[in-house]
């Protein structure tokens, strides 16, 4: 299982990760192996303004549909609309090709505040 | 202890019976660590399409020549075609694991020991189909789907929400596989998927129970499998205005969500 330490994470298994005044984000490892096959991806829409928790997109895996749910606050700059035809890169490359979407946050604080890989790591050992 | 809510409904639209299901994992009337399991039946013959499944394999003038509904689950899979057969619901308000197949596992066993009271031994699949290789649900198994014979006879999908999952299971109690082929575009290659792999208990057993047998037969299973307290229910009032909201927008029959993609 990898769990890269230079990424943030989220308790409903999401990865973020900073480029300049941007949040990258997509489905951990973990998660993307739990889930199994990657069949359909709904992206969120560009523009659209986000709060943490709300519903954001939605993982179609082995006849189960996934909520997404957003890890910060912000607004959605780029989806990886890549993964329209090719869902599969989640469970191929989960923290490069894989990636969903770029979100411009509101506050950097919300950034700074979630899990590192140490964190992470203990919750899904206990999960 | 955890409760258990258990719903009657009786026959719906396909609209009204997938709108339900919506509020089932999207109200947040019931508190944490409860569950409602939901008995339903369809007032017509209705296809039922996964959430995110594609509307190109089906055949629409051959459908909606039958006056067949075609409606889009919350949950994800492939096409049913509601003939006959038990309907049912679960929904769980609680944390569940992230692994489908795991999640699954306390429906499965109910499953499992529902249709050895039947006579019938069920078995698992050995590998996962090619999950896109047919539209039809019945014409693929998963390797935890369940088997009778090496024919699948209960079909089960679910749907996450937060703290919140809902599965969405049809039993087969009988099955006319030349309507179903009708459906599609490609009917011999159904129908052929559908000759290997689906099976209806009428198809194995003598005599079929009726489906309030097959109810109490399910109820008396829940009690002893799962010890939980079950009270038969039904909809809260904030459940039923949610549910109509729903039927009068997303889950409206004219709305383009069904038939989108």
């Amino acid at each position: 299982m990898n769990i890269p330490d230079n990424l943030k994470y989220t308790k409903d298994h999401l990865w973020l990760r900073k480029e300049g005044e941007i949040v990258v984000c997509g489905i951990t490892d973990y998660a993307q192996n739990e889930l199994g096959d990657v069949v359909f991806v709904e992206l969120p829409q560009v523009g659209t303004q986000i709060r943490v928790g709300d519903r954001m997109g939605d993982i179609e895996s082995i006849k189960t549909v996934s909520n997404l749910y957003a890890p910060v606050s912000g607004e959605i700059r780029e989806v990886n609309q890549e993964l329209e035809k090719k869902p599969e890169l989640i469970n191929q490359s989960p923290y490069e090709e894989g990636w969903i979407c770029k979100i411009k946050p509101a506050n950097e604080a919300d950034f700074d505040s979630l899990w590192g890989s140490k964190d992470y790591q203990e919750f899904i050992e206990k999960s | 202890m955890s409760k258990l809510r258990v719903i009657f409904d009786p026959p719906l639209s396909g609209f009204e019976n997938m709108s339900r299901d919506m509020v089932l994992l999207e109200e947040n009337s019931l508190p944490l660590g409860d569950a409602t399991w939901r008995f339903f039946e369809w007032s017509e013959e209705t296809l039922s399409i996964g959430r995110f499944q594609k509307t190109t394999d089906l055949d629409r003038y051959s459908i909606e020549k039958r006056n067949i509904p075609l409606v889009r689950r919350p949950t994800g899979g492939r096409a049913i075609l509601h003939q006959r057969e038990v309907t049912f619901s679960f929904a769980q308000t609680s944390a569940f694991p992230l692994n489908p197949r795991l999640s699954y596992q306390r429906v499965q066993n109910l499953l499992v020991r529902v249709l050895y009271s039947l006579g019938l031994e069920a078995e698992f699949g050995k590998k996962d189909d090619q999950y896109l290789a047919s539209p039809y649900c019945f014409s693929l198994s998963m390797a935890h789907e369940l088997k009778v014979g090496g024919k699948k006879v209960v079909g089960v999908a679910q749907a996450r929400g937060k703290n919140r999952i809902l599965f969405q299971g049809s039993l087969m109690l009988s099955v006319n596989r030349e309507k179903i082929a009708a459906c599609f575009k490609d009917k011999e290659k159904i129908k052929k998927e559908l000759d290997q792999n689906l099976l209806a208990l009428d198809e194995v057993l003598d005599k079929v129970p009726s489906r309030q047998d097959l109810y109490q037969l399910f109820l008396e299973i829940m009690t002893e499998e799962w010890a939980e307290e079950i009270k038969i229910s039904s909809w809260s009032e904030e459940e039923i205005k949610k549910g109509k909201e729903l039927l009068a927008g997303q889950y409206h029959p004219a709305s383009s969500f069904h038939w989108q993609g």
